[in-house]
């Protein structure tokens, strides 16, 4: 019965060639084009395989099948490692990930434009700072010297001062904040550009049905942004295994390694400094695979239970 | 009519509400901006006197020493122009394209739908690398070009992605009449649809502008001979010296080197060279997406 | 109408089609190239048509002048190519003419902002790459040689490098790789020339305030000094309480600074009679070191914000005086503190206000036996002439020239000219201006004029960057007497007793008195798909964070603890076999230089 059904659909495909010449010719170009300029790249992957050193032929390198994975998992603390990266994206994808919106909605409410302008447009500056910069911020808000321990010296509640980037209960705090600062404006463009798109007649038609002002965004703006909100979320479960690299660099000290040492900063230890080319890509091939399978997860359960899809 | 009478329901509650939100966003706004006008200040110092601490809401030594300095380090306006070329051209193309191929998918009775966005979404998650990447390029032709900057940027599977959630909301029947009409893909696309996409189109071209003016990678590595330079490339060798410092080996060239590190100050000022031009020209495509405008459905 | 637009579309779809083949074709070329890896098969051992067999005569610069002009392009490293090739002050291009006119020779040197191994990588798996390449790492290096792209010296050597041989000496066996062959360089090589390496420092003015007779000479005199400097001044001018030391790099100079004044080589102890070798946490001293520094933090002498601290942050924090020593690398004194202070205050600023170099050493030790100050005589970067290169031998000619002392000199000097710093008097010494032998015209004038009008230090390919001083394998005598420590990057005024001619260098480097350790054959090499370079990767990081738990210990007795927890760790992670490797390096290394 399955592959009657898929001959069919391969049928249909094929017979649609003609029926629908238009949108197959500008699917033509466009399927071209990221076969150039995203397949063929992707082929590289296969050196994971191999005991790959660039300049080396890929038929003079000799097969290593799954060694760079096993010697991925058998490097000690790594599943700590991926304790921390499953830690910081889970933070980022949950609090990261809801702010934008609720900025969002809550300019959405401000009534004057100009002001809701300039905001919006303020919200947005963290973007541009490069998190070099960032840490040296965070030394002056947070070092033995900084702004919130003389505050709280100055007001007696701790007598001698906090190392806070030194301690290791605080820098998942510090770290998720961090990139929320950074990141909330300018992901709540899309969000705020949604909302925009909400139509206007139904806040007149929700008005006349006696909704309040929280009624409005509950059952008009919301599911109205909804589309959007579920698709980036959706596409975001993808990236859950890039927990970012240069922030725990310039943030981290010896004495958070053990909750900042993520993926990336573990291959980049035992891949790329080495030179150990081919491990890089394999664990990077892993990571794609993992994240791809959970998107193709929850795109099936969006499917199921509230009909958007990704694909 | 029914505009008036809601107004005049608007509860104490609501007045409250209101209250609050505009403090908190006066609070946010002061946190989100602080720092930036801190680099501001910082950039119009001089980079003696930052060195001292301290420095607030206003610069203490002002000077224009730190941009004079990048000013003319390099034919920095050149870079600026092929920046903006770069900007313009990238940008405008794919939103046409992608937007294009994002509308395509959202059309219901389209056989190769999933299947085009299936293609396109594994893209977003598996990559080449640097290597296959730069020899594809290499190969077909791609480096020391201008077409670098924006043919490998044509489709892109995010933006396709957000573009057709949000042609999905509009109404079928406006694509249906115009299809009915005899008119083909190509005309409902740019007739009807993307003058009602504004929101998102101009939500997505304030994030590609700003991606193809910050790239800099790209331009290193593809077109290294410096030709095509971008202003984020004049300004981001400035900041990779101290980069390059911490790489030597050698203590006789480090001591050497650091002797004529940059500053901080200078750090601040191209931080500012690249953002301000963004900020002065946003609230164009502001307009279209934050208050103002209202997009109300078209009928027919 | 429709048919009009049919017949558009029919079009579109044609010229889209042509697109297709065109991209269909080029999609089938680019596997083939990634699957072909797209390098020539060369045979690397070919005879090079070789133009070296000059039959001229020497000039005055020591030099066979070719008929045609030798060109020679260079991968030189990192750097901004557009900053060289705009040459402001139009230094690179005097140079230039300079070696068009009078040796027939033209340098075209090639920088790329991208890092280097980056870089490189890109250019192995292209296949595009020059003649030349210079500063890059020995492990890039190995790679090219690896795969037959270097070519090999040997035979170029014995016939065209007299001047490499005689000043490489013996070193150059250790350039030989497993065939017995060489086929790379070292790109700066030779004897250490700075006076100072780990430093014990101290702000000289206020440790005078303390009436001292004689400058510390152990870790626990620097203790002690610091201790009694932090009283006098606990905090600065903005009311900010002061430290003694702090770090850039997670606290590790610390380390290293300890485990010099202890006569460690590269965090071993090396017993010189039995040939053995043993890791600092394997050790007493190790402990003692550990309990030292310890303590230093909690008395208050180390930055408690050390592990975040940055380069630039403790440029200030030194500048601004809440930081009154420098616990390890010696210039930080420097540009963090008199050459800082001196341009700033102008007239208020006293010479005595700076910081000291010092050496130390362990208790019963003597200064000979630390290892403060060290040269790796091979230096830590390579140079290799790759298949591209179409006359080996004219190459290894320009070469052997850049090493005769007279190149050497030029390449990092330029051109001798009466608007240089340098000129050849009518004796043959090689005079300096009297303008450079005041130290202050040194960091201004003296690089402004030298560099940037004379384009000297623009084009080094494989010279000896260290010690220009006479002894058996070079004779450096023509070198104006007036300056001494002469190297293609530096040197010092000096009065005819031999001390510094500015009294500020004196102070700064007159309490350090470690002699220079040459530890060569301590270098080792690991090799990107050994078992024991992940060894060591995970061994340096886990040291990494226990040295910071170390110093960061509330007490004595977890300081302890937390040591020997260490240790324990580190030997179940391979602490041991990596001891054994690095020592087989070490022999290895030693039967190279003498020849086996």
């Amino acid at each position: 019965m399955k592959s009657k059904k898929k001959s069919n659909k391969i049928n249909e495909i094929i017979k649609s060639f003609k029926t629908q010449r238009q949108m197959w010719a500008i699917c033509m170009v466009a399927l071209v084009w990221v076969l150039v300029f995203c397949y063929v790249p992707m082929l590289g992957n296969i050196i994971a395989f191999f005991d790959y050193v660039p300049g080396k032929n890929l038929l003079d390198c000799t097969f290593i099948g799954l060694k760079n994975w096993i010697d991925f998992f058998s490097l000690p603390d790594v599943w700590r490692v991926f304790r921390n990266t499953l830690v910081i994206s889970g933070l980022s994808m949950s609090i990261g990930f809801v702010a934008p919106i609720i900025f969002a909605l809550l300019l959405n409410e401000i009534h004057h434009t100009l002001f809701k302008k300039v905001i919006q447009t303020i919200s947005y500056l963290p973007y541009f700072i490069s998190w070099v910069v960032v840490a040296s911020i965070l030394l002056t808000l947070l070092g033995t010297e900084g702004n919130i321990n003389s505050i709280l010296i100055y007001f007696g509640w701790i007598e001698k001062p906090i190392s806070f980037l030194n301690e290791k209960s605080m820098f998942w705090g510090i770290l998720t904040s961090s990139n929320i600062w950074k990141d909330l404006g300018w992901s709540a463009i899309i969000y705020i550009s949604a909302i925009a798109g909400v139509d206007q007649e139904l806040y007149q038609a929700g008005s006349v049905d006696g909704l309040g002002r929280f009624g409005k965004v509950w059952h008009i703006t919301l599911p109205g942004i909804a589309p959007t909100i579920i698709l980036l979320f959706i596409m975001n479960i993808g990236n859950i295994l890039n927990a970012g690299f240069e922030q725990q660099l310039l943030i981290g000290t010896p004495l958070t390694k053990e909750v900042y040492e993520n993926i990336d900063t573990y291959v980049y230890r035992y891949g790329v400094q080495i030179g150990r080319y081919s491990f890089a890509t394999a664990v990077g091939l892993m990571k794609s695979v993992i994240g791809f399978g959970l998107v193709v997860i929850a795109n099936k359960i969006s499917a199921k239970v509230t009909d958007m899809r990704l694909f | 009519m029914a505009n008036i009478k809601s107004r005049v329901r608007t509860s104490t509650a609501s007045k409250v509400f209101d209250v609050l939100n505009v403090i908190f966003m006066l609070v946010f706004a002061f946190v989100m901006i602080y720092p930036f006008w801190n680099q501001l200040v910082i950039s119009f110092n001089e980079g003696s006197d930052t060195v001292k601490g301290g420095l607030s809401f206003w610069p203490r030594a002002f000077t224009l020493d730190n941009y004079t300095y990048i000013f003319n380090r390099s034919t920095i306006g050149k870079g600026a122009v092929i920046s903006i070329l770069r900007v313009v051209v990238g940008t405008v193309l794919t939103i046409m394209f992608t937007g294009l191929l994002g509308y395509v998918t959202t059309i219901r009775h389209f056989t190769g739908r999933r299947f085009v966005r299936l293609v396109f979404v594994i893209t977003m998650y598996f990559g080449g690398g640097l290597i296959p990447t730069y020899l594809l390029y290499t190969q077909i032709g791609l480096t020391e070009t201008f077409t670098v900057y924006w043919l490998p940027q044509l489709f892109s599977a995010y933006y396709m992605i957000l573009i057709s959630s949000f042609i999905d909301g509009l109404p079928d029947s406006l694509a249906e009449s115009a299809r009915l009409d005899g008119a083909g893909e190509l005309t409902i696309y740019f007739r009807v649809i993307l003058p009602l996409c504004k929101p998102v189109i101009a939500a997505i071209g304030v994030m590609l502008a700003v991606t193809h003016w910050n790239s800099w990678f790209d331009v290193m590595l593809y077109n290294s001979s410096g030709n095509w330079d971008t202003l984020q490339v004049y300004l981001r060798k400035i900041l990779l010296e101290s980069e390059q410092a911490s790489r030597l080996l050698s203590e006789q060239k480090q001591y050497a080197f650091m002797r004529n590190l940059t500053t901080s100050s200078i750090r601040a000022a191209t931080t500012m060279i690249v953002t301000i031009p963004i900020v002065c020209v946003y609230p164009f495509f502001q307009k279209y997406f934050v208050g103002g405008i209202t997009i109300g459905a078209v009928k027919g | 109408m429709q048919n009009a637009y049919k017949k558009n579309v029919y079009k579109k779809s044609i010229y889209k089609k042509n697109i297709y083949k065109k991209k269909v074709l080029a999609l089938a070329l680019s596997v083939v190239m990634i699957f072909g890896g797209c390098t020539k098969k060369d045979s690397g051992q070919e005879q090079v048509i070789s133009n070296a067999d000059l039959s001229g005569e020497v000039n005055e610069w020591g030099w066979v002048i070719p008929d045609e002009t030798l060109v020679l392009d260079v991968y030189g490293g990192e750097g901004d190519q557009e900053n060289l090739m705009k040459d402001e002050y139009g230094g690179k291009a005097k140079l230039d003419e300079w070696l068009l006119n009078n040796l027939n020779v033209q340098i075209n040197w090639q920088l790329y902002s991208t890092s280097m191994d980056e870089k490189l990588n890109l250019m192995l798996a292209s296949g595009d790459y020059p003649a030349i390449i210079t500063n890059m790492t020995n492990e890039m290096a190995d790679k090219f040689i690896a795969q037959g792209k270097a070519l090999d010296l040997t035979e170029a050597l014995e016939q065209y490098g007299d001047n490499i041989t005689r000043r490489y000496g013996d070193y150059l066996n250790m350039l030989k790789s497993e065939d017995g062959k060489i086929y790379k360089l070292a790109t700066l090589y030779g004897y250490n020339p700075n006076v100072a390496g780990y430093d014990f420092g101290i702000r000289y003015d206020y440790w005078e305030e303390l009436g001292e007779s004689k400058m510390y000479e152990t870790p626990e005199g620097y203790y002690e000094a610091l201790k009694k400097v932090l009283e006098n001044h606990p905090t600065n001018a903005n009311g900010q309480t002061t430290y003694g030391a702090s770090s850039t790099n997670k606290g590790q100079n610390f380390l290293k600074a300890m485990l010099a004044a202890y006569g460690f080589i590269t965090d071993y102890k090396y017993d010189e009679s039995t040939g053995d070798m043993v890791h600092w946490l394997n050790t007493e001293d190790g402990l003692e070191i550990s309990m030292l520094v310890n303590k230093m933090y909690r008395e208050g002498l180390i930055d408690p914000d050390f592990l975040s601290t940055d380069y630039e942050t403790l440029m200030t924090k030194m500048q601004s005086e809440q930081i009154l020593g420098n616990f390890g690398t010696w210039w930080y004194g420097w540009t963090g503190g008199h050459q800082f202070w001196a341009t700033q205050e102008a007239e208020s600023y006293t010479i005595e206000k700076r910081f000291a170099n010092v050496s130390v050493h362990a208790e019963g030790l003597t200064m000979e036996d630390t290892t403060l100050l060290t040269a790796n005589y091979l230096g830590s970067y390579r140079c290799i002439i790759t298949d591209k290169c179409t006359d080996l031998g004219m190459v290894m000619r320009y070469l052997n020239w850049e090493n005769s002392e007279l190149g050497n000199f030029i390449a990092g000097w330029g051109a001798p000219d009466e608007d240089n710093v340098w000129d050849i008097a009518e004796d043959g010494t090689w005079v300096v201006d009297d303008d450079i032998l005041s130290v202050d015209t040194k960091e201004t004038t003296f690089h402004h004029v030298r560099e940037e009008l004379n384009g000297g230090g623009t084009y080094m390919i494989a010279v000896n960057g260290q010690w220009m001083r006479t002894d058996e394998t070079q004779n450096f005598d023509k070198i104006d007497s007036r300056i001494d420590r002469v190297s293609v990057y530096d040197y010092w005024p000096v009065n005819a007793d031999g001390s510094f001619s500015d009294e500020g260098i004196n102070i700064s480097w007159g309490n350090y008195t470690a002699p220079a350790k040459d530890i060569s054959m301590f270098n080792v090499s690991y090799d990107p798909n050994a078992e024991i370079t992940i060894t060591k990767q995970t061994l340096t990081d886990t040291i990494e964070t226990e040295w910071a738990r170390i110093i960061t210990a509330a007490s004595e007795e977890e300081c302890e603890r937390l040591f020997t927890e260490a240790r324990d760790k580190c030997n179940a992670l391979g602490l041991e076999d990596l001891t054994e490797y690095v020592k087989s390096q070490h022999d290895a290394n030693i039967a190279k230089f003498e020849g086996k």
